[in-house]
């Protein structure tokens, strides 16, 4: 193996890193960031409107802060695999909810 | 009121920015010393909190706190603009 | 803060407002603008008068809806301002049998709408989309469905809010490097530039950019929603409810005079009105719904009173809002800052341009960062020359193509079939035009040569007003009408700016350039931050 060859393995390992990071951002931040606004608003108590435009103003945040933590986060599977247990919890949480009480 | 809370938020920034060594060594010639410095900041830091009594006075709890964001970002553009586009006698350059 | 931390949201900074840059800065220009559309509702309709008598207005729009729609399923009708044109009301037609109901499909067509002036009279004014253009492009475009439309400006809009997230984790030290401004210096001065923009307005980037992710909230995250609602309706009739409504009887019943209903509604609420929207007039079973002005509160989710329509008695007062949806009609009120005056619209407006020589000044610098860096200057590659070439299409055509809209609305004969729509095309043909050259000439000579283009057409407009109409400037600070003249100076001082602008670049002497080894460090992609 040359000292080449070492630099475009690294180069490909990163741009590797780079998509896992990407779609830990795009399409798994919004999916773990809808899944938790389902569950904060099966959670929260009181009048059912105004839980679910709470989750609502929430889960916008939660987006953006998945979106950073896909690109902190130690490496691309790390974020990943982090987000993919936020996203499992807010859904079992919320199945659960719509399981028990239903929906209006 | 809007006026006066303006004001505090301009020599706020002003002093902040006297504060920092570039903009201290441009005006006075020198930076500043560990006392000055502390003097200019928190001179300026206290009129930054200043400048919110008389915006809520002004405005009230609602409209008075969103006053007084336009406010800090205002004063903060006119100190910028103070600090950088008038010229002092420090300047070298034309 | 660790380093790996600020290194990795430097990346991300960089490449997030990089691929969105082009749209938002669209969407900035256009927003930005349109804090002033009422204004331009007027200013693009030379013809009219300013409303002094509103409730004139109102008592002109009944008797034309009187006329013309007698039979309508409900009209709509503005409440005429000093600020506005007149009253641009529309009206429902009843639907024929078999046919589809919905509100939204007859909003477009022109056949429904007419405006009254300030006389009471429909007004005889150029066919114009006026400044509504730019509210409605700023987030749902052009010659693309809405829909797409709102989801990419909504894409575009949550990257920028990570952008400036990232943006000030990559930023050491972002307050005490804030009042540093280093001239002629390059890529720092560039990045002083966009660093000082940012900070500057920083509480309104990050309000602006949140807020607007709120008013595209039911379309980006309605999953909470499902998660407690079956089916929209419900949801709805909870969050924005209305007066139960009730079957035309099909007695006919002359309506009241809608001045009495105004004036009544306005007392009741303190404040004064914005819609009326009367349904089944004519009819036994007519309703007056009067809403509350988004001008006088920060909400803008507005108190309504609905009266009967025959004898004026009030039947119905919404309930007022709970804490959350209180909330994010707070945040949609502070995005348009309709409860901003004079002195706060102007804030806005200079902050909205902070925002737009932010994202430019982003776009700019990451090619003048790049270039200082390329091995070969005269080959560089290609991504490099594709955003070079976009961001003198988009950053130097789009001002161009909004100048060009503004002379098309003057100069379009006022016959012509259509005109409203051919004041856009004019837009985007004059951008298509720029872009065009932008991809095939140099950029050296076309930066200048946009601004400049742009710079004349923007001082042109002021002249030709004082020239060619009876509302120039002068005439118009004779009778007190600071809005229009406002607009006026204020094109001719941005087209001063456009052509100081085309002046400096034009004269930038690139310094001498430091040869640079031809292999680029591999980590070139993770910079350090600044």
């Amino acid at each position: 193996m040359t000292a080449g060859d070492g630099h475009a393995r690294a180069r490909w390992a990163r741009r590797g890193d780079i998509a896992l990071r990407v779609v830990a951002a795009v399409p798994l931040g919004y999916a773990t960031a809808s899944l938790w606004a389902m569950a904060i608003a099966r959670l929260l108590p009181g009048d059912r409107a105004e839980a679910s435009v709470t989750a609502s103003l929430v889960a916008l945040a939660l987006c953006a802060i998945a979106a950073i933590w896909a690109f902190a986060a130690r490496s691309g599977w790390r974020a990943i695999w982090t987000l993919a247990v936020a996203a499992g919890l807010a859904a079992a949480i919320a199945w659960i909810s719509i399981d028990a009480t239903g929906r209006v | 009121m809007n006026i006066v809370s303006l004001l505090l938020t301009t020599a706020a920034f002003g002093l902040l920015g006297l504060a920092t060594d570039a903009h201290h060594r441009r005006r006075f010639g020198h930076c500043p010393q560990a006392a000055q410095r502390r003097l200019l900041r928190n001179g300026g830091w206290l009129a930054l909190v200043g400048s919110v009594v008389p915006a809520i006075l002004s405005r009230g709890w609602i409209f008075g706190p969103i006053l007084w964001a336009g406010v800090v970002m205002a004063g903060a553009g006119i100190a910028f603009l103070a600090l950088n586009v008038i010229p002092a006698r420090g300047d070298t350059r034309s | 803060m660790s380093k790996g931390f600020r290194q990795s949201q430097a990346f991300l900074h960089t490449w997030s407002g990089l691929l969105l840059g082009w749209i938002l800065f669209l969407v900035f220009v256009a927003g930005t603008i349109a804090f002033w559309r009422e204004g331009l509702n007027r200013w693009m309709r030379p013809e009219i008068a300013r409303v002094e008598q509103p409730m004139r207005v109102l008592a002109g729009a009944q008797a034309y809806l009187a006329r013309k729609a007698p039979d309508a399923k409900s009209w709509i009708i503005p409440v005429a301002t000093k600020r506005s044109p007149g009253a641009q009301l529309f009206w429902v037609p009843q639907p024929k049998p078999g046919e589809e109901r919905g509100r939204g499909r007859s909003r477009g067509r022109r056949d429904t709408q007419a405006l009254i002036g300030a006389d009471g009279q429909v007004a005889q004014a150029r066919e114009t989309r006026g400044g509504e253009f730019f509210y409605r492009f700023h987030f749902d475009l052009h010659y693309m469905p809405v829909i797409w439309a709102r989801w990419l400006v909504g894409f575009a809009t949550m990257v920028m809010l990570v952008a400036i997230i990232s943006g000030i984790v990559t930023h050491k030290k972002i307050f005490k490097d804030f009042f540093t401004l280093r001239r002629a210096r390059g890529q720092r001065s560039w990045l002083d530039g966009h660093n000082a923009t940012a900070v500057l307005a920083l509480p309104f980037h990050l309000m602006i950019t949140y807020t607007g992710l709120v008013t595209l909230m039911t379309l980006l995250m309605p999953w909470a929603v499902v998660a407690n609602y079956t089916d929209q309706k419900t949801v709805f009739a909870a969050l924005f409810p209305t007066a139960a409504a009730i079957e035309r009887t099909g007695r006919p019943a002359p309506l009241i005079d809608l001045r009495r209903i105004a004036t009544d509604a306005q007392r009741r609420l303190g404040a004064p009105a914005s819609f009326i929207e009367v349904s089944d007039p004519g009819d036994a079973a007519a309703r007056v719904s009067v809403s509350q002005s988004a001008n006088s509160m920060l909400s803008s989710r507005t108190p309504q009173l609905t009266y009967d329509g025959v004898t004026g008695r009030l039947v119905w007062r919404s309930p007022p809002p709970g804490a959350a949806a209180e909330t994010a009609g707070a945040m949609v009120g502070l995005h348009a800052g309709r409860f901003a005056g004079n002195g706060g619209r102007w804030l806005y407006f200079l902050c909205g341009i902070a925002g737009t020589l932010m994202i430019a000044s982003g776009l700019v610098l990451w090619t003048v960062k790049r270039r200082e860096r390329l091995p070969d200057p005269t080959r560089p590659h290609v991504g490099f020359r594709v955003v070079e070439r976009l961001n003198v299409a988009v950053v130097g055509g789009f001002p161009l193509g909004i100048a060009c809209f503004f002379c098309a609305n003057r100069l379009l004969p006022v016959t012509l079939h259509a005109r409203a729509d051919w004041e856009v095309h004019m837009l985007f043909i004059a951008w298509a035009l720029a872009a065009a050259i932008a991809f095939v000439a140099r950029p050296a000579r076309v930066w200048p040569s946009l601004f400049a283009a742009t710079g004349v057409l923007l001082v042109a407009l002021p002249v030709y007003d004082v020239v060619a109409t009876d509302r120039g400037l002068f005439a118009m600070l004779a009778i007190g009408d600071l809005m229009i003249a406002g607009i006026d100076a204020t094109m001719a001082l941005f087209g001063i700016a456009f052509l100081l602008l085309a002046r400096r670049v034009a004269r930038h002497r690139p310094a001498a350039r430091r040869v640079r080894s031809a292999r680029t460090a591999p980590a070139a992609m993770l910079e350090p931050a600044e």
